[in-house]
């Protein structure tokens, strides 16, 4: 365990192939894709009347659960508005025609002409959603005439509120893919330098590789637990990030080396060579994660992706350690459950990473 | 210098074809990418409720009205499954996270929807994750404005105020729109990765010194490799376009698009492979050459407008100048013909930066000339 340790510190290659992944991975997701979409529109009011007023109003003003505008609204003229429509300065065109209070107190129906630069289909879902929304807003308690008009409301009752900005979903998922890929790389690392360097056969040469392999084990969890400390740093400081249940995380960060090691060890025995093995590892935990939930949850997947994630394990930690993680704690069952399938598939992993790893060691 | 070039390209080839491992971690990354990317995109839209309807002993025509239109596939995703059922097992499979939100339908909801004062819905719902949330709130309003307005609105039973819409342009799903920012990055992510290969393979095999002798042969080694890798880069364009065009439903608005997605790929992969070459010869060591690639092309597609449109993300007033950018601005419009206010200054850009490549190999060549001649004077004394 010492050897190894030492043989990690010793290389800055090794430490920087394990961390600088888990830092561009967390930076770059926390700048471009955690940002809510406020979208562009310049809205046309053909006259002052109060009703449109109102109605503009609510376009401006309404907003997401976690607290985001829903659109960047510009108060133009017709001519004004079409040419930033034209040049893609706004991504709709909104106009309120004139006389609105006079249609609705006479009981009509108004349509509100909208255009919108369909860049693709979900920006304009986004697009539409966000303006139903804004009509369902006006059209409430809308007073015509004597008579006051209400429609069905909904009230939300989240598990958290204000609802979470995504930021913190992906920082809570870059922590557990830090948990799981840095236990994996270090156990990959003490596996295949031995090959690599050929000094796989005087290992061979102990009568029992059992505590050979614990040593490594107990030396990548040492190595994960500073490289997940460092990237629990980074979020700190950079995102202002700290999990809700941080008394629990040593707790999964066990489970996750657990879970881990054995599939790397399997890989590394094989692979035999610390560069092409890591990059293996580096490129299943990655893809795992996305997999299982790194961007959004992967319950929300169909198809072929939806059966990738539900035969994955990793689908069952990353679930219950993200929801913890955010929300404090997840319910009893799913907990059990998701301990149980991970478990077994770290239970069966670690005996066969073993005879795996004897049988390559006496081969070589 | 001619004969030496194309003794450089076709060792190059020999070299690709002896190494499948190589040509194999080429491939993997734009199909991983694009199974992530795109599948995640292609595979949501359509949720499971739970729907605990507490006004089914009462029937209401209401009630049925308004359950009939959360189940509508029309209008706007998400499109909700309802699954109906008793609190205890809506509650179960909120906790075992089998769906996302939870529909409780009031008793009476139907009467007061009659008597023209509805009762509140309550949704229950995870807001662990923004963009779910987001589409759970909005998929409930766009579901109660649609009631609102077939039954309501529509039918003049109270005034108010509908959206009538109009799409400038056709409909082009998100995972659609992807893969324009996806084949533009095969292209650069080619250029390095294979240049990077080349670029590494004469230190790797210890025949760099016998180049460094020959005349001319640094810039014959240079120039072939470059070239080589551009060309081995096309072919294995072509193989991943056509899993792009069978796997991923890509497909090119006949031959002009064709057309500038081979314009795309003259302009951009030769911008990125003379760096790629240049990084291979100085590691010379082609396992240092995947890891930076990946992240260096990954990098650049994602602040180019991978996901959404350049215009509309953080830092497109100085991104817009990448020359990933530029292309997945004319390819986006060359394919879905989206963005055509950009096409022409994106052109441009792709030029120039193709410009600054060869600058920087005369460039190369003029210094490596000025370095021998240096030398030769040293050693001359």
């Amino acid at each position: 365990m010492i050897a190894d340790l030492k043989m990690w510190f010793r290389q800055p290659k090794l430490i920087i192939m394990s961390v600088a992944p888990l830092l561009i991975i967390s930076i770059f997701a926390g700048l471009f894709l955690a940002k809510t979409e406020i979208l562009p529109v310049a809205i046309v009011l053909e006259d002052q009347d109060p009703a449109a007023l109102r109605l503009a109003d609510d376009l401006a003003g309404l907003k997401s659960g976690s607290g985001v505008t829903w659109f960047l609204a510009q108060e133009d003229d017709a001519a004004t508005a079409r040419a930033k429509f034209e040049a893609g300065e706004v991504l709709g065109l909104v106009t309120i025609p004139a006389g609105l209070t006079q249609a609705l107190n006479d009981g009509q129906t108004v349509a509100v002409p909208i255009t919108i630069n369909n860049i693709n289909d979900d920006v304009t879902k986004n697009f539409l959603q966000r303006m139903q929304n804004a009509l369902n807003s006006f059209n409430e308690g809308l007073t015509a005439g004597d008579a006051t008009y209400r429609i069905p409301r909904v009230d939300f009752v989240a598990d958290v509120s204000p609802d979470l900005p995504l930021i913190r979903y992906l920082c809570a998922s870059i922590l557990g893919l830090a948990m799981l890929m840095s236990s994996s790389l270090a156990v990959t690392f003490a596996i295949a330098r031995e090959f690599e360097d050929r000094t796989i056969k005087e290992l061979v040469m102990t009568p029992r590789l059992a505590p050979v392999l614990g040593g490594k084990l107990l030396s990548a969890t040492v190595q994960a637990l500073i490289v997940t400390v460092f990237i629990l740093l980074e979020e700190r400081l950079v995102f202002g990030f700290s999990p809700d249940n941080l008394a629990a995380q040593l707790g999964f960060f066990l489970w996750g080396v657990f879970f881990s090691a054995g599939l790397a060890a399997v890989i590394a025995s094989v692979v035999k060579q610390t560069l092409p093995a890591g990059i293996l590892v580096m490129v299943v935990n990655i893809a795992g994660w996305w997999v299982a939930g790194g961007l959004a949850p992967s319950e929300a997947w169909t198809g072929l992706l939806r059966t990738i994630a539900d035969l994955w394990p990793g689908t069952y930690f990353y679930q219950v350690y993200i929801n913890a993680t955010l929300l404090g704690g997840v319910s009893g069952g799913l907990a059990l459950r998701n301990l149980l399938i991970t478990g077994a598939a770290g239970a069966v992993m670690l005996p066969a990473a073993y005879a795996v790893f004897v049988r390559e060691a006496r081969e070589v | 210098m001619k004969t030496q070039v194309f003794a450089e390209i076709a060792k190059s080839v020999r070299y690709w074809t002896k190494h499948k491992l190589i040509a194999l971690v080429s491939v993997f990354p734009p199909l991983l990418i694009c199974l992530l990317f795109v599948g995640v995109f292609q595979t949501t839209g359509i949720v499971n409720i739970a729907v605990v309807n507490r006004d089914a002993e009462t029937p209401s025509v209401w009630t049925e009205r308004f359950l009939e239109v959360l189940e509508t596939r029309t209008g706007t995703i998400p499109y909700f499954t309802p699954v109906f059922t008793d609190e205890q097992t809506a509650q179960t499979m909120f906790d075992m996270h089998e769906t996302f939100a939870v529909l409780y339908i009031p008793e009476g909801f139907g009467q007061s929807v009659e008597d023209g004062d509805p009762l509140s819905l309550t949704v229950k719902f995870t807001a662990a994750h923004e963009d779910i949330s987001k589409n759970v709130r909005l998929g409930m309003e766009a579901r109660i404005y649609d009631f609102v307005k077939l039954y309501q609105l529509d039918a003049g039973a109270r005034p108010g105020v509908t959206v009538e819409e109009n799409l400038a342009n056709a409909s082009l799903p998100r995972a659609s729109y992807m893969m324009a920012g996806i084949m533009i990055w095969t292209m650069v992510f080619f250029g390095l990765l294979v240049g990077g290969a080349l670029g590494a393979m004469e230190k790797e095999g210890g025949t760099q010194v016998y180049i460094q002798m020959a005349s001319g042969g640094e810039t014959a080694s240079l120039l072939g490799k470059w070239l080589a890798a551009v060309a081995i880069s096309g072919v294995m364009l072509v193989f991943l376009t056509l899993c792009y065009v069978f796997l991923f439903g890509v497909s090119f608005p006949g031959a002009a698009g064709v057309g500038w997605y081979a314009l795309m790929f003259i302009l951009l992969t030769p911008t990125f492979s003379l760096p790629g070459v240049l990084y291979g010869m100085k590691v010379g060591d082609f396992r240092l050459v995947p890891a930076p690639m990946i992240i260096i092309s990954i990098t650049l597609w994602l602040v180019s407008g991978a996901l959404n449109p350049l215009e509309f993300s953080a830092g497109s007033a100085v991104f817009q100048y990448l020359p990933t950018a530029a292309g997945i601005r004319v390819l986006s419009y060359a394919l879905f013909n989206r963005g055509a206010q950009f096409a022409g200054k994106s052109l441009l850009i792709l030029c120039a930066w193709f410009a600054g490549v060869l600058l920087l190999f005369f460039g190369r060549l003029a210094a490596r000339r000025r370095k021998h001649a240096a030398l030769g004077t040293q050693a001359a004394r």
